[in-house]
This record gives structure tokens, C-alpha cells and sequence, in this order.
């Protein structure tokens, strides 16, 4: 079974749960796919596993932390540092995948409103100036940031799980992550200078260029699926025919 | 009973070579089986080693049908397993005796 089926089969699985086992098996399951260097098959074989055991317990009337002890998050910890490295290459893609998508949509986003402006409101301009060194340095700035940000995301749920946080407290930790980077993403656009090459483009290329990112990204997300759907019950790193 | 220091674990390791070597199981039946030998071990404690041992190449799991319906990853051991399994059993077999007399001597 690849990723993606033990993830569905999980998903149908874990109904079977109680609600207090089911909070806490939720909680190491965000934990441990949160931890995205490593091998995405390994640890979705192993959340599969730790699950068969909860329920197996479950009908025997144990709850989750006779299985698995009082401190679940030292435990995720435990069985995180035993769980093999995604590969190179899958981390690669990865970060391509990342980086299209966050192109895309900023290009999208973009364009979308500059279209709309010129277009139906009649403000701004339909073309656009283009530096060529002040935009690969902004994108290269926005991208640093952006990955900066989905790491900080990342790490704070981490850190929030297992725990009972208020969640007014949390929505104030959530709004000033998000604040702090928007001022961030904001800062360069401000005071980069312009310099490189100039052109003049249409405002609604940006739209296009987009559009066409998010098809490349689509299409190397379906591709990824079919290669794995091909790959089926080749099985992964630990298992062997 | 906490299984944390480095002695139990070392143990552990051993006990698990030792069934997966007998039968095939499947990780909730390991933990049975460890418990009806009477080791007191949390039963998740067993997840954390299966995957060492897995990372170490002694053993293998396998996602096969059970007789209950659901996939479930089934424990092999490997050659390599297999040696590391002897090597357990005469170091145990070296060090129980004059572990015990040492214990013996002490309450005695």
C-alpha cells in the first residue's frame, strides 16, 4: 500500500476510536506528519500500525495512555528519532512544489487584481514595468520568507500539541505570526530599488503566467500520484518482497 | 515500570529478535506475547525498537491480509537479524550466571 491508501485507510479507521483516545491519536498524528523530512511511507505505515493497536486496546477497555504511556509527546519524539530521512530527491521535489505553488499564486493573486482594477474599475495602468534585478531579488526574498513562515506555522504546531491552549491565546499567537510576515513580505517591495533590465508588460500576463504555473504544478502533483500508483506494493525502504 | 534506560532497551531488543525468530507476528500479538511471558513493558514501548531494528536491517515488515480482514504489517527476521540473535543469546548466556551469583551474594 502506498502513502496515499494507508492514509485514506486511516482515516476511515480512526471513526472507530473514542473521543478521548481519538484527541489524543489525533494529536500525534498531526505530530508526526508535521515532521515532513521525514519518509512520508514509513511514517503513515507506522501511524497505521500504532492505530491497529489503539483499537485492538480500545475493545479491551485501555485508553491511550495505558498504551502508550503518560507523556505522548516524548513518545512521538522517540519513535520521530527512529523513523528513517526522506530521500534527497523527494525532499527536492518537495521544495519545487512548494516554491511553483507559492509563485502561482502570488502571480495569480496579482494579476487577478490588477486586471480587475484597469479593467473594470479603470485605475492603475494595463502595463507594467518590470525590472529585471529588483524582481529575481523580490521573488527570491518573497520565497525565503514564505518558507521562513510555513516553518515558523510548523513549528508552533508542534509545540501546541499535547498542550490545552486557550484558544483566544492561540488566535493571538496565530494573528501575530501571520502580522509579523506580512510586514516582512511587505518590507522589500518597499525599498528595493529598481535596477536590472526593464520591459514593459501587460498587466493581465501575470494572470496567465499563473494560471500556466498552477497547471505545471497540478500536472507534477498528478504525475506524482500515477508513478506512486505504479509503484504500488513495491513497497517501501523497510519492506521487502 | 519505565523501560527507559539503556540496559532494559538493550534487553528488549533481544526479546523481540527472539519471537519474531519463532513466528510471524504483528505488532499488538508482540506485545501480548511479551506480556504473557510476564515483562512488565508499557505496551508502546515496543514501536519505537521495531522501527530500530527495522532501520538496522534485522528485521522486515510486510502489509499482508490478516485472518481478520485488515492490513496489517507483519515482523520477519533477516539473516543479519538472525545473527545478531545468537550474538544476544551467548552474551546473555555469558553474563546471566555471574550476574545472578553477584545478586545472590549481595542480599545474601
Amino acid at each position: 500500500m502506498n502513502s496515499q491508501e494507508l492514509i485514506k485507510l486511516n482515516n476511515k479507521k480512526r471513526e472507530k476510536l473514542n473521543e478521548e483516545n481519538l484527541k489524543y491519536y489525533e494529536d500525534m498524528l498531526v505530530y508526526l506528519r508535521l515532521s515532513f523530512l521525514k519518509s512520508e511511507q514509513e511514517t503513515e505505515e507506522l501511524l497505521n500500525e500504532l492505530l491497529d493497536h489503539l483499537l485492538e486496546a480500545q475493545e479491551e477497555g485501555k485508553d491511550f495512555t495505558e498504551v502508550f504511556g503518560d507523556d505522548p509527546k516524548q513518545y512521538a519524539n522517540e519513535l520521530l528519532g527512529e523513523i528513517p530521512k526522506s530521500m534527497t530527491k523527494e525532499r527536492f521535489n518537495l521544495f519545487l512544489l512548494g516554491s511553483f505553488s507559492f509563485f502561482a499564486s502570488v502571480l495569480i493573486f496579482n494579476g487577478l487584481i490588477d486586471t480587475v482594477m484597469y479593467y473594470i474599475f479603470g485605475k492603475g495602468s494595463a502595463m507594467d514595468e518590470v525590472y529585471l534585478g529588483t524582481a529575481i531579488v523580490q521573488s527570491s526574498i518573497s520565497l525565503l520568507i514564505a518558507f521562513f513562515f510555513l516553518f515558523i506555522v510548523m513549528e508552533y504546531l508542534k509545540w501546541s500539541m499535547f498542550k490545552n491552549i486557550n484558544k483566544y491565546l492561540e488566535f493571538f499567537y496565530l494573528w501575530l505570526i501571520s502580522a509579523l510576515s506580512i510586514g516582512v513580505f511587505v518590507l522589500p517591495i518597499y525599498f528595493l530599488p529598481d535596477f536590472g533590465t526593464s520591459f514593459e508588460v501587460p498587466v493581465y500576463s501575470y494572470l496567465i503566467a499563473g494560471i500556466l504555473l498552477g497547471l505545471i504544478v497540478y500536472g507534477i502533483f498528478k504525475l506524482k500520484g500515477n508513478s506512486k500508483k505504479a509503484s504500488r506494493d513495491q513497497g517501501s525502504n523497510f519492506n521487502r518482497e | 515500570m519505565s523501560m527507559r534506560s539503556q540496559l532494559l532497551k538493550g534487553v528488549l531488543e533481544g526479546c523481540l529478535l527472539a519471537v519474531i525468530s519463532n513466528e510471524t507476528v504483528y505488532g499488538y500479538e508482540l506485545s501480548k506475547k511479551l506480556q504473557d511471558q510476564g515483562l512488565e513493558v508499557s505496551e508502546g514501548s515496543i514501536y519505537p525498537i521495531l522501527l530500530r531494528l527495522q532501520k538496522d536491517d534485522l528485521i522486515y515488515g510486510k502489509m499482508e491480509k490478516s485472518p481478520s480482514g485488515p492490513n496489517r504489517k507483519y515482523y520477519y527476521i533477516t539473516d543479519k537479524g538472525q545473527e545478531a540473535l545468537t550474538e544476544f543469546v551467548n552474551n546473555w548466556e555469558a553474563i546471566k550466571t555471574p550476574v545472578d551469583q553477584l545478586m545472590g551474594r549481595r542480599k545474601g
